[in-house]
């Protein structure tokens, strides 16, 4: 058989063994293949196989492959598959098209793919930095953000706007500024939060450069790397040096952060397009990451089972330097076979239903520090809302204990969070959870919100919006605070209202919805006025 | 309503200020060197209405374009202050000698915009006067307080008090009897706006009388704040809970508002207990002025109330039930 034939076949997931000949599985895209070997054979080539059942990889939904837009050019990758609704989820379909297409040949195929065989230099230290890309186009996914990212650089001019680069972690960020800036000559000088980053210590680090970059023929790039790590104290005026940089726009420079909606960043770069060019990078799909931890450990000459890779993929999360260092960290002690979970995330709910069902504390705070939402605030709620739903089902001196201690936690973060000592914060999953445990039961489930609140929230969502504002206007009447008008006034108001002296209450009533509300409070108060008098 | 009516428009109505009616006079009779004004006192004494009497006075006809009415327990940040101070302040009012600036309740002003005002207040000297308007001076940085002329409203004596209300009485043709007038006076604790409210409800009601003051005084969120005291000291927490949520999620009363009423309201507990409950509003009043979540701590004042109840006699704040017993 004609060699490029076979090269090709091989690239469309053939196998060739010399016992049993050509062979197809679950990744082989059969109708490459098949209209490969057509082409060699010059007829049309069938095979009566079944494509095998493919699931999604989020859902476990059944995927129907033939209506999927991309099943012309899928590897059948199965394992990695996404349904549609998770596809959407996950990225937009024109980025996860172009992902699929060149990001996956480049890394498989790529003349400049992941060095084949890891360069002296780089041996003996993290993966993450062995198999970290050389050029833009070895990274994975993002195509279109990295092709923004080229014009940018190699159209830059002096007084063209800044870049901030936005992504989780281990999304190319540090990666895409290194090989870009590299590829197109330029010297990159990278400050990230390991550096002091106080005003002084950056003007001597960056100072030459930008007054005198003229003098040198040297391109240069600055490139400031996770802003969002720059906190106000310790890198004092750092804040302020950074403004004046991106104001001057006398080189390139380039800013990296988590999100774009983080104070700090908004402080410094102001997250809107006038001052930088916003540029997101998306979490890579599954598939990527599967594909590219299936390289390196060919490379690396080592096996892992299916099912242990894939449960590497879905606790990536789609962060490849993550990835890496989980491979590479139970390679290196236990043997590539036997893997543990680097982080799987709990939901609050699933995480509530776990702390209550928990058979001891351990398993409860276990439970709670897998949560998924890790602002304590948002678990405090929680928690309240949890007990405070279930106050029948608990004797009355536990729900003093437990709301107490509630009470006193919630006080603590406020503290913490006042003076920002953060380092306290680890004791707080053991101190919910061990209120929690002294409280559940095993049949509670977990309650989104407050009863007591509930019930009412039509009245707070509609009615409390029209008594506050017209409670403002008779503060403003009677030349007294909103907080004097809603305690007395109003409620002689409404009294007035519902005993038809009108002439005090009519010219408070714009409109018909106003009147509505009016009549139903007015009837409450006559109401409760009765009920006391019997 | 009667507080806006009864409202007294010339200095020598103000009732039971004898000592600052002589001293706004003197100060109205040269208006040029009026000083900055700091009025306190307890609340429904008058201090509102001598500062807008004030400002009728020195600025004539046009004195509502001249004067700026600002409430500092609802624009008590900084930034308020200064942006609406400082617009108001920056022109000459034209036949008029100055602008007058009203800051109501300023002892709720945070310190930091206490401070900038400090800076204002000179500034804008040769345009403007404030008057301050507080409860305690003490809440009144003393930075401030040296800027300004204190004046200091007494609380009103209870004769005082119950001769306005008859007169009130006989304007409007109202029947009323002595104890009626005597209950107003002690539920209001002094507080003309509340008394004048008091009256007013009842009228609406039936006759004046001490049960249906009683009554009335029911409605006012300081009653549900009674109320709502009772039914947690009574260990009825999921009641009192739901209670409380209405008032403050559907009325609007804050959770401090509330913490400082129930406060005020202490003084009418009969109980043993009384110190250890004092301790526990003074303890949770704190938890929310450190900004904790508000949900959370007072239902963990509700419960913590309901251990300490039990023995304790209720409050009797507009609590028609309790006369039920003989």
């Amino acid at each position: 058989m004609d060699r490029e034939v076979f090269a090709a076949l091989m690239r469309s997931g053939v196998k060739y063994d010399h016992d049993k000949g050509f062979m197809v599985d679950d990744r082989t895209n059969l109708k490459n293949a098949l209209d490969l070997i057509g082409t060699a054979l010059s007829e049309t080539v069938t095979v009566a196989t079944t494509l095998s059942e493919i699931k999604c990889f989020t859902c476990r939904e059944k995927i129907d492959c033939k209506s999927c837009t991309y099943f012309d050019i899928c590897p059948r990758d199965s394992k990695f598959c996404l349904c549609e609704s998770h596809k959407q989820g996950a990225e937009n379909l024109g980025e996860y098209s172009l992902a699929f297409a060149s990001g996956i040949n480049d890394l498989m195929d790529g003349e400049h793919a992941i060095p084949r065989t890891p360069p002296p230099d780089r041996d003996g230290v993290m993966w993450a930095e062995r198999y970290r890309p050389l050029v833009v186009s070895a990274l994975v996914s993002n195509e279109a953000v990295r092709i923004k990212f080229l014009k940018w650089l190699s159209n830059w001019k002096a007084g063209d706007k800044p870049v901030l680069l936005v992504g989780g972690p281990g999304t190319g960020k540090s990666t895409l500024v290194q090989t870009g800036s590299a590829e197109l000559g330029y010297s990159m000088m990278e400050l990230n939060a390991s550096d002091v980053r106080t005003r002084e210590k950056m003007r001597s680090a960056l100072g030459p450069a930008l007054t005198s970059s003229s003098l040198f023929s040297e391109k240069r790039l600055i490139f400031l790397d996770e802003v969002d790590g720059m906190y106000g104290r310790d890198d004092y005026g750092g804040a302020d040096f950074i403004k004046e940089i991106i104001a001057a726009k006398s080189l390139p420079l380039v800013m990296s952060a988590n999100s774009e909606y983080d104070a700090r960043v908004q402080k410094i770069a102001g997250y809107n397009s006038k001052n930088v060019l916003l540029l997101r990078l998306n979490r890579a799909l599954p598939r990527q990451i599967g594909l590219y931890l299936t390289s390196v450990l060919e490379k690396e000459n080592l096996v892992m089972s299916d099912v242990k890779l894939e449960e590497l993929v879905r606790s990536s999360r789609g962060d490849f330097r993550g990835a890496l260092n989980t491979l590479q960290a139970n390679k290196e002690e236990h043997g590539i076979a036997k893997f543990f979970e680097r982080d799987s995330r709990l939901s609050m709910r699933e995480t509530f239903n776990k702390v209550f069902m928990a058979h001891d504390y351990n398993e409860a705070r276990a439970a709670l520090s897998d949560c998924d939402v890790s602002n304590v605030m948002e678990k405090i709620r929680a928690a309240f809302q949890n007990i405070i739903s279930n106050t029948k089902s608990i004797p009355s001196d536990r729900l003093l204990t437990s709301l107490r201690a509630l009470s006193d936690l919630d006080l603590l973060v406020r503290t913490i969070e006042i003076e920002k000592r953060y380092r306290f914060l680890k004791y707080f999953d053991t101190q919910l959870a061990s209120i929690l445990f002294s409280v559940k039961a095993d049949d509670w489930s977990f309650h989104e919100h407050d009863p007591a609140f509930w019930t009412i929230r039509f009245r707070v969502w509609n009615d409390s919006k029209i008594l506050r504002s017209i409670a403002r206007q008779v503060g403003y009447n009677h030349h007294e605070s909103f907080a004097k008008a809603t305690a007395y006034d109003m409620q002689f108001l409404l009294l007035a209202h519902a005993y038809n002296r009108t002439e005090f209450t009519e010219r408070l009533i714009p409109d018909d919805s106003t009147r509505r509300v009016f009549d139903k409070e007015a009837t409450l108060i006559r109401d409760k006025l009765k009920t006391d008098n019997v | 309503m009667w507080v806006e009516k009864y409202r007294p428009h010339e200095i020598r109505d103000l009732i039971g200020q004898s000592n600052v009616v002589t001293r706004l006079g003197s100060l109205l009779e040269n208006p040029k060197e009026m000083p900055h004004l700091l009025f306190s006192g307890p609340p429904g004494t008058g201090k509102t209405s001598a500062a807008l009497i004030v400002a009728q006075k020195i600025l004539g006809e046009p004195w509502r374009d001249y004067t700026l009415e600002m409430n500092a327990s609802d624009e008590r940040g900084i930034g308020d202050v200064r942006d609406k101070v400082k617009i108001f302040s920056r022109h000459l009012a034209m036949n008029a000698p100055y602008r007058i600036i009203i800051l109501d309740e300023a002892d709720e002003m945070t310190n930091s915009a206490q401070t900038a005002l400090r800076r204002i207040m000179e500034e804008s000297s040769r345009f403007t006067r404030f008057i301050m308007v507080c409860n305690y001076s003490s809440g009144i940085i003393e930075p401030l307080q040296s800027r300004c002329a204190i004046i200091r409203f007494p609380r009103l004596p209870k004769e005082e008090v119950v001769s306005r209300l008859e007169k009130i009485c006989r304007d409007e043709s109202l029947q009323c009897d002595e104890a009626g007038l005597s209950k107003i006076y002690d539920i209001s604790n002094g507080d003309m706006r509340q008394a004048i409210n008091l009256l007013q409800g009842a009228s609406l009601l039936d006759k004046i009388d001490a049960e249906t003051i009683e009554r009335v005084s029911g409605i006012t969120h300081k009653g549900k704040v009674g109320e709502i005291i009772n039914l947690a000291l009574d260990g009825q927490f999921s009641k009192a809970r739901s209670e409380l949520i209405q008032l403050t999620k559907v009325q609007g009363l804050s959770e401090a508002d509330f913490i400082k009423y129930a406060g005020d309201e202490l003084f009418r507990i009969d109980d043993p207990n009384l110190g250890e409950i004092a301790k526990l509003i003074s303890e949770y009043d704190y938890r929310l002025v450190r900004g904790a979540n508000p949900d959370i701590q007072m239902a963990a004042l509700l419960a913590h109330l309901g251990s300490l109840g039990g023995s304790s006699k209720k409050l009797e704040i507009g609590h028609a039930k309790d006369q039920s017993e003989p």
